[in-house]
């Protein structure tokens, strides 16, 4: 349920506040999922899977490897390269900030959180 | 607890990091802030939600008397249904900024010289040469001295209302993709004075050759005589613009080339000083460069002479090729006022070239001499405060140029110095100024609005009166049956020997300028008894019987030559007809200088050139996709002229500093015994004409057989890399390069070779009789800007095969065909 409800937060907030959707929903459901084992990996997850819904949406509109692999070509990249760093950002971004999220409150109050800290992904 | 804080810590780390490189970039690196580009809503692929136009859309548009509707029909053309001409300007800018937005900020910042606020401080240089050369200074002045009264002005500011509505209507997710990748904004608002600028970067294309610079370059290494030879005040081979009545072929007036001479002492040191202006990286470029791929071609036909019994007119400007393309077409009506078709250049309020219910148009380049440059004497180069005018000291005006990054931050400053001629220059230790009719105040736009609601030739020539620069040999037809040529713009009068061909002395008025042409001493023509007007960038003159100077160094006469005859030939012209005109592949140049390499390879009994003459002896001088001879023909013309004029080399290694047209090398051809056919880089063997193109030609098929193996397939024209058009910032994946089209050097369509990317850049033919007009055109690319649209190139292939669109010009929104609406706008007030 943790995991559905991130990944519907991600794809509201996408479209209130952008990409500063990774962040913000990423620390405040770390906040909130401190407790949880590997929470920063299952946040970062939610954050992929709710970016790929979103890419999957968008490519309804349009040739969207092709397009891609254009904007690669001009940023002079291989199309990998630039593929991988969209899979990439939502995950680090996402979970960096739930993992910061999970450990600031895990340090705020160690006695309640210490044992899932320890397995709070990046956080931990 | 220690390993919880680790972790924090560790987070907080890659936190800041990306966040960093999200909202920031790496600019060092050239990395644009991620989070605004990868963002699947907002970011890049953004674009492709909005490569279709939307079914209907409404929205609002300040300053609009009364409701607007917009029809984009199925090529994404605007039909513009307005109740007065300024709410169709306004319509105009909505429709233009949502489909140009960055091409028009671009295309302002790069002759505003503001580059560097929408990309950074790789920009600055040519930021700096755009400031340098007055460009923004001349639109200053020339906005302030506008009426804002006038038809023109008051376009502009409508115009500009249209961009800013659209403008307040952009999201991150409808900002072209090309500012996420700059990491830039786009700019918060147009101003109505902008358009003034976009036409000055026009003029900096098409009226901006340094042609003086390197004539003087030349003179100082052959000598006056040798220079004024090469690069001649009148073209040997005579098919002019304007003419000659009874004359059914071109005046031939060859003469012998004089031997280089000794250098001329008392350019060098202006030559010095032009030899670095002369290399600028915004000016247009030269022939050598281009392949005469910037020439432009129009013509128009006399009823007497047309299957229809009405009038035709045909045109293709060549400029350089981009996507999103120059040009943006449109069309806009105002009932009982106004109902015109054509294109525009994103940010200018008006059509440019095209027709209304009456009168077709289009333009040429006339080129000519329209700017000068004046050494000047200063009191102290390294600080120069003053500049000697008639013996007496006069005050250089300083302007400081001030160049900001994205973010505002003043990056460098310029101090650009002024005399009352114009901006100087300052280099290799000496001070040149500029003076430049482009500089004069001047509203074109007047000019081009009244323009577009003439009823006749005469009326369409009288509107036009206006224009000033740059000069264009300006093409028009009408329904009566009238057809008319006329060059507009400024020539100046000099003078002395009234000539503007090398750099002045800037120490004496006696150097300056004393007035302007007036407009009846410009080339024109009308109703001429041939039937026919062609202009192909040729000498508009044949100095035999106008001998009244307005250039030199004209462009080589080979289109002209070739329409001419096609037009000769043919009484019963049809729109068709013209279309296969516009591409046709026969190139006079080769025709005529193409059996001296077959006869030179023929006197040398040597087998490998028995087989190249023979494939030049073959051909048929056209340059179609699959022909062989034309690469061959090519390379040993490179070589061949390199050789040829080796005496222009300043310096071993380095490029001559200036190239002879090819009617010249052909007039060199025609003297077997000329001294240029020696390379005075063998030291003690003196060449021959013969030698020089036999071992030229050998070169050019051993050379080929190398790269491409034995003549076959592999050597077909189609395979030197064709026409490339590229994107407006050079962006690699929107880019569409190598496109095969039938073109070559000297043909109707020249191209630029394997990597230009100049040619055709709007081909239309207007048909007008009696009843009705009819009309076709294409331009290379789409209406679209966003390279994710359908709309962005969409139009591409059918231009690259010399097809053309028919277009379609509803007189009304009643008259408007359903099935063919692509999307409506509906623009209230």
């Amino acid at each position: 349920m943790f995991f559905v409800t991130a990944v519907i937060l991600f794809l509201a907030a996408e479209f209130v506040i952008g990409w500063w959707a990774l962040p913000v929903v990423g620390l405040i459901l770390g906040v909130i999922g401190a407790r949880r084992t590997g929470v920063a990996l299952q946040i970062g997850g939610a954050a992929l899977i709710a970016w790929g819904l979103l890419f999957g949406w968008v490519a309804t509109h349009g040739d969207l490897p092709a397009f891609m692999t254009s904007l690669a070509l001009s940023m002079k990249l291989q199309p990998g390269i630039l593929i991988t760093a969209v899979a990439a950002l939502p995950v680090l971004l996402a979970g960096a900030t739930a993992g910061l999220g999970s450990g600031i409150r895990n340090l705020i109050r160690p006695e309640k959180s210490a044992a899932s800290s320890q397995a709070a992904g990046l956080g931990a | 607890m220690a390993r919880g804080l680790v972790g924090t810590i560790g987070s907080a780390v890659l936190t800041a990091a990306l966040l960093y490189a999200c909202a920031r970039g790496v600019s060092r690196a050239g990395i644009p802030p991620l989070g605004s580009l990868l963002d699947p809503v907002n970011g890049a692929a953004a674009a492709l939600r909005y490569g279709d136009l939307p079914e209907s859309e409404k929205q609002p548009l300040a300053g609009l008397a009364a409701d607007t509707r917009v029809l984009f029909d199925d090529r994404g053309v605007p039909h513009i249904y307005a109740a007065n001409t300024r709410d169709a300007y306004r319509a105009l800018g909505y429709a233009v900024a949502r489909d140009r937005f960055f091409q028009m900020e671009l295309t302002y910042r790069a002759a505003s010289g503001t580059l560097t606020e929408l990309a950074g401080a790789r920009a600055l240089p040519l930021d700096k040469e755009a400031r340098r050369l007055g460009l923004g200074w001349a639109a200053e002045q020339k906005w302030a001295a506008l009426d804002s009264n006038s038809e023109g002005s008051r376009a502009m500011r409508a115009f500009a209302d249209g961009v800013n509505a659209y403008r307040a209507t952009m999201t991150p997710a409808t900002t072209p993709v090309e500012y996420k990748l700059l990491g830039a904004q786009p700019m918060a608002a147009w101003d109505a004075r902008y358009s003034v600028y976009l036409l000055m970067r026009m003029a900096l294309t098409l009226a901006h050759d340094p042609n003086d610079l390197r004539r003087t370059r030349a003179a100082a290494l052959i000598g006056r005589e040798a220079a004024d030879a090469l690069f001649p005040r009148n073209n040997p081979l005579q098919e002019p613009i304007q003419p000659v009545t009874g004359r059914i072929a071109p005046r031939e007036a060859w003469s012998t080339l004089p031997p280089p001479g000794a250098p001329d002492t008392s350019l060098l040191v202006p030559a010095k000083a032009a030899g670095v202006i002369e290399h600028t990286a915004l000016a247009m470029p030269s022939s050598d460069e281009t392949g005469d791929a910037l020439g432009s071609n129009n013509w128009a036909i006399a009823p007497t002479r047309t299957a229809s019994g009405g009038a035709l007119l045909a045109g293709d400007p060549h400029l350089d090729l981009s996507l999103p393309s120059i040009w943006y077409e449109a069309h806009l009506v105002v009932k009982d006022s106004l109902d015109v078709y054509g294109v525009t250049f994103p940010g200018a309020p008006t059509i440019v070239i095209g027709f209304n219910q009456n009168v077709a148009w289009t333009f040429t380049n006339t080129g000519g001499d329209v700017a000068d440059y004046f050494l000047e004497e200063v009191d102290d180069m390294k600080a120069p405060k003053r500049y000697r005018l008639d013996g007496a000291w006069q005050p250089l005006k300083p302007r400081v140029e001030t160049f900001r990054s994205v973010s505002g931050e003043i990056i460098a400053t310029d101090t650009v110095f002024y005399t009352h001629r114009g901006p100087t220059m300052a280099e290799n230790g000496h001070l040149l100024s500029f003076r430049w009719t482009a500089h004069d105040p001047s509203n074109e736009l007047d000019g081009f609005v009244a323009a577009t609601r003439a009823s006749s030739v005469t009326g369409w020539q009288e509107a036009m009166l206006p224009y000033r620069t740059p000069t264009q040999n300006m093409l028009v037809a009408d329904r009566g049956g009238n057809i008319a040529i006329r060059a507009y713009g400024e020539y100046p009068i000099r003078p002395n020997d009234g000539e503007g061909t090398y750099v002045r002395d800037g120490r004496t008025r006696a150097s300056d300028w004393t007035g302007m042409l007036p407009i009846s001493d410009m080339p024109q023509s009308t109703n001429p008894a041939q039937g026919f007007i062609v202009s192909a960038n040729q000498q508009p003159f044949d100095p035999a019987v106008v001998p009244k100077f307005i250039g030199s160094n004209w462009p080589d006469p080979w289109r002209a030559m070739r329409l001419n005859e096609m037009l000769r030939a043919d009484d019963k012209m049809t729109p068709d007809r013209m279309r296969q005109m516009q591409t046709d592949p026969l190139s006079v140049r080769a025709r005529l200088i193409a059996p001296y390499f077959v006869r030179a390879a023929e006197r040398s009994g040597d087998t490998t050139l028995a087989a190249a003459a023979s494939l030049l002896r073959d051909w048929d001088h056209r340059y179609a996709l699959d022909a062989q001879a034309p690469m061959l023909f090519e390379a040993a013309m490179k070589r061949a002229i390199r050789n040829t004029w080796d005496e222009l080399i300043a310096e071993a290694g380095k490029p001559p500093v200036a190239v002879p047209a090819n009617v010249i090398f052909l007039e060199a051809l025609r003297d077997s015994t000329s001294t240029w056919w020696d390379d005075r880089r063998t030291g003690g063997t003196v060449e021959t004409r013969d030698g020089l193109l036999a071992a030229a030609l050998e070169s050019a098929y051993d050379s080929l057989s190398l790269v491409h193996g034995p003549v076959g397939s592999n050597w077909a024209w189609s395979r030197t890399g064709g026409i490339n058009v590229r994107h407006l910032v050079n962006l690699a994946g929107f880019n569409r390069e190598h496109l095969a089209v039938t073109s070559g050097y000297g043909t109707v369509a020249p191209a630029s070779g394997a990597t230009g990317s100049h040619g055709a850049s709007w081909r239309m033919i207007v048909e007008l009789t009696k009843e009705r007009r009819t009309a076709w055109a294409i331009y290379p690319g789409g209406q679209s800007g966003n390279p994710a649209s359908r709309r962005y190139d969409d139009r591409l292939e059918r231009w690259r095969t010399g097809q053309l669109d028919s277009l379609m010009v509803p007189e009304s929104e009643a008259a408007f065909p359903k099935t063919r609406i692509l999307s409506t706008l509906d623009l209230r007030p």
